[in-house]
């Protein structure tokens, strides 16, 4: 059991604010993913309920426990920095235990622990091998294996993917999010790239300019983006934003762009100067008719997908289609929108006006 | 411009033979990305054709000439590396500039001033022409380096991973720049990635490499529909295409001599009447898409699924293979046709 609040936690670095105020909790269980661009203020976040940071002011709370003033070792939680960094000259085995061994358990117990983490990452066989002889992901194993057998109340991650090449962080990122499907410890993680966090959380937190923007699930967060910040950070390639007319009640169905109107979900708010329509790459579809014409410049091939881009009057759009939608460079096109997914955006603000409003 | 060439190519380094027999013929005006992991030799073949390396056996060809026993500067190639190198103390111009300023190359200031403004527009620093090239920010270092290989016209560009110490963001904008200048100037271009999306972005053709040989080099579409190899098959695809055996998952028997049996993610159906008994052991939100992992029997699969599927962790499910989905391998992991 491990629950982790921030109650309105707050750090400053002499006159530069580093998180403002903010309050929220994660869950007994919860992966957790803390994402935003370098300089958010989501590392600094995260040392705070490690104890590697003092707040400036509010309070942390573990399990219920205010453990603002606590020692970083005071507080039962693992933090992992360097994940894939093991001791080359020891075997499997001893890279594992060595937390254990340094903290003085006993030898019967350790081997227990030791033997219990190796069959939780099926990796039983290969325990008394070195692991300068082992394959990449067995290494990675081990590693992993390292960071939980001190069975910490939770885990807290800073990047500890961001050394690796692209092919093998994503075999990590499932490794990683299969074993806590199997242990289930609170896990907090800090990212800057969005596939990594949509790949891995139960739930996202999107910070920019030390504010948190957004928390919730991958899928809600994608679908439903609070800020035109969150909806443009996360996702790739990115969502397309139309500059659209504003000076619309509250409850308006349609926006005007250059060169169309297009259907929205209703409005939840007036916006009284200029809009901004956001509309994901596969949210938009390519036929013989729809609101906004345009011509086909660029085709990509992705694989199972393909990337489409039309230059409209409204600025040049990204549309992912399947890949059996057959067009061409040159190609004159239709554009037509999937309204319920669609997202409007005060200008002014910023903030979505598709979602029920926030408070924070 | 010009086209280029490898004939039977082959370069060693002590034991191991990071080059083998490779023939590899592009066209002018052509993008070929060649695509592999660390190790393949990659970078060695790049090498190759700037004259970095010197091949053991075979032909070095540019613009229909041998030019094997050429020196670098004789072949007139550009080169950009992954870590940009500029000379930090010159302006942006400057930096630019310099290709153009070499002994032997010299071309009137004029022409020069021309040149680097119309390549500084090009690739959007034009305005920066007069800062330092330390006061720029990763991203437009990173042009000013492509754009002094542009400058000047060689008959060959060669890239080595140029933009991957690049956060994702403006990698993908300058990958779709990188794309559009290459078309306005009709560039020969050879490129080095081991990221596959960045491959398939940028290509006329693709190259697969492993362990020094060439496996395959064709269109995007075509090494995705039709890899000669199981090699070249998990080369593209994310996540990797599933590899099963024949009659494995309700699949049929193949054709003779079938070994292995492909079936890419997206061809994976879930929660079908009549399907195969599987376990959902994780699931991977990627925005547009989710990947689903599954235990069926004693195997691992993947599926690309759209959002809309209800489907959780845990869950017991179905799946079929969609028919004429497989791509069927021998035992030595070719294609059979």
């Amino acid at each position: 059991m491990a629950e982790i609040a921030l109650d309105s936690v707050h750090k400053a670095f002499g006159s530069f604010t580093a998180v403002r105020p903010t309050s929220f909790t994660v869950r007994d269980g919860e992966f957790f993913v803390m994402l935003g661009p370098s300089g958010c203020g989501k590392t600094t976040t995260l040392r705070m309920m490690a104890g590697l940071e003092l707040p400036t002011s509010g309070r942390i709370l573990l399990d219920g426990e205010d453990v603002t003033w606590k020692r970083a070792a005071e507080r039962d939680i693992a933090f992992v920095f360097q994940l894939f960094a093991l001791y080359p000259h020891m075997t499997a085995r001893r890279n594992i235990n060595f937390p254990l061994r340094l903290s003085g358990m006993g030898r019967r117990e350790i081997k227990e622990r030791t033997e219990e983490v190796a069959r939780l990452l099926r990796i039983e066989p290969i325990l008394d091998r070195s692991v300068s002889g082992l394959a990449a992901g067995d290494r990675q194993r081990v590693a992993l294996g390292r960071a939980i057998v001190r069975r910490a109340k939770a885990f807290l991650m800073d990047e500890p993917l961001g050394a690796l090449d692209a092919e093998f962080r994503e075999l990590m990122c499932e490794e990683l999010r299969v074993l806590h499907n199997r242990i289930g410890a609170t896990t907090v993680y800090v990212t800057h790239d969005q596939l990594e966090a949509m790949a891995m959380a139960d739930r996202i937190c999107v910070m920019n300019h030390a504010e948190v923007l957004q928390i919730g699930p991958p899928t809600e967060v994608y679908a439903k983006p609070a800020t035109r910040f969150v909806a443009g950070f996360i996702g790739a390639p990115a969502m397309n934003f139309l500059p659209a007319d504003g000076n619309l009640p509250a409850g308006a169905t349609r926006v005007d762009v250059r060169g169309g109107t297009i259907d929205v979900p209703p409005t939840r708010a007036p916006l009284p100067t200029a809009a901004v329509l956001g509309a994901r790459p596969e949210h938009i579809v390519v036929g013989a008719q729809g609101p906004l014409r345009g011509m086909v410049t660029a085709v990509d091939y992705m694989g199972a997908r393909q990337l489409i881009t039309v230059e409209t009057l409204a600025g040049s759009l990204k549309v992912r289609a399947p890949n059996d939608v057959r067009v061409r460079d040159g190609e004159n096109v239709s554009l037509s929108f999937l309204t319920d997914h669609l997202s409007v955006f005060d200008a002014a603000t910023d903030r979505s006006v598709t979602i029920e409003p926030q408070n924070g | 411009m010009a086209d280029a060439e490898l004939i039977g190519v082959t370069k060693r380094f002590g034991e191991t033979v990071a080059v083998d027999n490779v023939s590899l013929s592009v066209r002018d005006g052509e993008f070929v990305v060649l695509l592999g992991p660390t190790g393949a030799g990659k970078t060695t073949l790049l090498r190759l054709f700037a004259g970095l390396e010197e091949a053991d056996h075979g032909t070095v060809r540019i613009a229909g000439h041998d030019v094997t026993d050429e020196p670098p500067a004789a072949r007139d190639v550009a080169f950009v590396f992954q870590q940009y190198s500029l000379y930090p103390h010159y302006s942006v111009f400057d930096n630019l500039a310099f290709p153009l300023r070499a002994p032997g190359r010299k071309r009137p200031e004029s022409e020069i001033k021309k040149r680097v403004t119309e390549i500084a527009q090009m690739l959007r620093i034009g305005a920066k022409l007069k800062n330092r090239a330390t006061q720029l920010s990763g991203g437009e270092m990173q042009r000013v380096s492509i754009g002094r290989a542009l400058v000047r016209s060689p008959n060959l560009f060669l890239m080595d991973e140029p933009l991957s110490s690049l956060d994702a963001k403006l990698r993908e904008e300058l990958r779709a720049e990188l794309k559009r200048i290459q078309q306005e100037l009709g560039a020969t271009v050879i490129y080095v990635t081991h990221d596959q999306l960045e491959a398939m972005g940028l290509a006329d053709r693709i190259g697969i490499l492993s362990e020094g040989k060439l496996v395959q080099l064709a269109g995007p579409r075509t090494i995705y529909e039709e890899p000669v190899s199981v090699t070249a098959a998990q080369r593209l695809g994310n996540p990797a295409i599933n590899l099963l055996r024949p009659g494995d998952m309700g699949l049929p028997d193949g054709p003779m001599g079938a070994a292995r049996a492909g079936v890419r993610p997206e061809d994976v159906r879930v929660g079908t009447v009549g399907g195969i008994p599987a376990k959902v052991i994780n699931i991977e939100h990627l925005g547009a898409d989710m990947v689903a992992l599954m235990e069926v029997g004693d195997q691992t699969i993947h599926a690309l699924l759209t959002t809309d599927q209800a489907i959780h962790e845990g869950d017991g499910t179905t799946v079929t293979v969609r028919p004429g989905a497989p791509i069927w391998f021998d035992q030595h992991d070719n294609r059979i046709h």
